[in-house]
């Protein structure tokens, strides 16, 4: 018995030392692409020839960054910025309360409306593009932060409904009625009592729908094409196409910049993101 | 139009075998993790944050040949004539490449997935039959992946969905070439409607797009219910 014991934990532990060699060589694959990138802003051009890739910079140099600020980034920073907030702020209002009247108010026609924000997750992106830009041109809508946010927002929303129902489903209803009963309306109630509540799951779905509308490439390649309005995903794509062929250390400075603010909004949130695409997936 | 929709089926079942057998994968080795999991399963997940356009542009440098990327830098230290291998502009690699680089950016998703449904597996179980004698192959096979099942499911339906219409990834890597080679259905289908400015037939190949991806999640559902009745 003792010997058996040993023998299984003696197996343990080498199993234990492969997931850990396993697991860190998963780590080197997953991340250093991005670690290399942000290295690669900080050198000189003479270095990207001279030296291997792979080698650290020698010193810091800032130089790259200087050049991608002095071509349109800042712009391109100020429009994804306003389009995200407010892509955030109107998915938030309009899907928590869809959800609420969905899950807590009783109307006629109310599993319907649920099934209808179900097969919003089956619309593909392909079938919108093009009515979307044909009447986008005849109102005038191209290039404007309308023509992104709408579509965002739409498709945002499905998803968003999803991760409020499943909260709302185990909302305590004491609270409410008894909010009710002492003679406050729905709308009150909902901005008072229950909003305050909803703190997590409001931070989850507005983190996802942040990263996403700041990620977004399809609808911002199709609906903008003048560049003082051009997201910096697109940004991004045209620096490179201009400046980036043959200096490295530019594209790498402009790719460094573009996933600098996911990457904060990620590491104060990953806890919230991850939790909120486990949910989604597996109920939807 | 049809090699392009031959490109998305192949494209489509790699996915699967990449992104929910490497979920799996991914999800089991973290499952077993001693210390850290946190912190790896936070960071594994990165690709799937950074945008695709930061990716793919990130891996254009990677993969380049002039001047010679970072990959072929490290292929060379084992043979000196590698260092001239082309990834994305070789026929016969480039839908490779869009196959890798998207399982790449999504695998960590249905990691996340895999990961707090195993956790849900209820470990009474897999305790008695530990001390019934089976083997963690056999607890796995038997125990683990039936519990599975339905995350498995909704996973392989959820990346079809994805692969079918995918247009990010082979756009900004290799635009679709050379010579169409990693072209997909949905990138054909903007280059007519937008480019060739022929809007009727890009619609009708959106709704072809949507059909099909509806025609996999039927298909996929009436698998699972079959195999459940048996």
């Amino acid at each position: 018995m003792q010997i058996r014991r040993k023998k299984i934990s003696k197996k343990r532990a080498v199993g234990n030392v492969a997931i850990t060699l396993i697991s860190m060589l998963l780590l080197l694959i997953f991340v250093y692409p991005l670690v290399y990138t942000i290295f690669g802003s900080l050198k000189t051009y003479e270095e990207f020839i001279s030296s291997p890739q792979y080698a650290l910079p020698v010193k810091l140099y800032w130089g790259n960054y200087v050049k991608v600020f002095e071509n349109n980034f800042f712009r391109y920073f100020i429009n994804s910025f306003v389009i995200a907030i407010l892509v955030v702020v109107i998915t938030v209002v309009l899907s928590s309360m869809v959800a609420f009247a969905i899950s807590k108010l009783r109307f006629r026609g109310k599993r319907q409306m649920e099934l209808y924000f179900l097969l919003g997750l089956m619309v593909p992106y392909q079938v919108v593009l093009l009515p979307l830009y044909l009447t986008y041109s005849k109102i005038h809508l191209l290039n404007t932060y309308w023509s992104l946010i709408l579509p965002q927002v739409a498709f945002g929303m499905p998803f968003s409904v999803q991760l409020f129902l499943a909260f709302f489903a185990n909302f305590d209803n004491d609270l409410i009625e008894a909010a009710a009963i002492d003679g406050c309306g729905i709308s009150k109630a909902f901005t008072i009592i229950v909003v305050p509540m909803c703190r997590n799951i409001i931070i989850t779905v507005a983190t996802l729908r942040a990263i996403f509308s700041w990620n977004e490439y399809i609808f911002s390649y199709t609906f903008i094409n003048s560049k003082r309005m051009m997201t910096v995903v697109l940004g991004l794509n045209s620096f490179v196409g201009e400046e980036g062929l043959v200096d490295w250390g530019p594209t790498f400075a402009a790719i460094s910049v573009t996933v600098i603010p996911t990457l904060i909004i990620y590491m104060f949130l990953s806890k919230y993101m991850q939790a909120g695409l486990t949910e989604g997936a597996v109920k939807g | 139009m049809w090699q392009s929709v031959g490109h998305t089926i192949n494209l489509s079942v790699w996915q699967v075998v990449l992104q929910v057998g490497g979920g799996l994968v991914l999800a089991v080795i973290l499952s077993r993790m001693v210390v850290f999991k946190r912190v790896f399963q936070t960071l594994y997940y990165l690709p799937v944050i950074i945008s695709s356009v930061a990716l793919c542009q990130m891996f254009k440098k990677i993969f380049a040949v002039m001047p010679p990327g970072l990959f072929n830098q490290l292929l060379s230290a084992i043979r000196p004539e590698w260092i001239h291998l082309e990834w994305l502009t070789n026929i016969k690699t480039s839908l490779g490449m869009v196959i890798f680089t998207t399982g790449y950016k999504n695998v960590a998703v249905y990691m996340l997935i895999f990961y707090s449904a195993l956790l849900t597996v209820p470990h009474s179980l897999t305790e008695a039959a530990r001390i019934d004698g089976a083997g963690s192959w056999q607890i796995f096979r038997k125990i683990t992946l039936p519990h599975l099942k339905p995350a498995m499911i909704a996973n392989v339906i959820l990346v079809m969905n994805g692969s079918l219409r995918s247009y990010d990834i082979p756009v900004l890597l290799t635009a679709g070439g050379p010579v169409n080679t990693s072209q997909t259905q949905a990138l054909y289908m903007y280059k007519q409607a937008f480019t060739s400015m022929k809007y009727g037939y890009g619609s009708a190949l959106a709704m072809f797009i949507v059909f099909e991806s509806l025609l996999f999640a039927i298909l996929i559902q009436l698998y699972s219910v079959r195999s459940k009745g048996e």
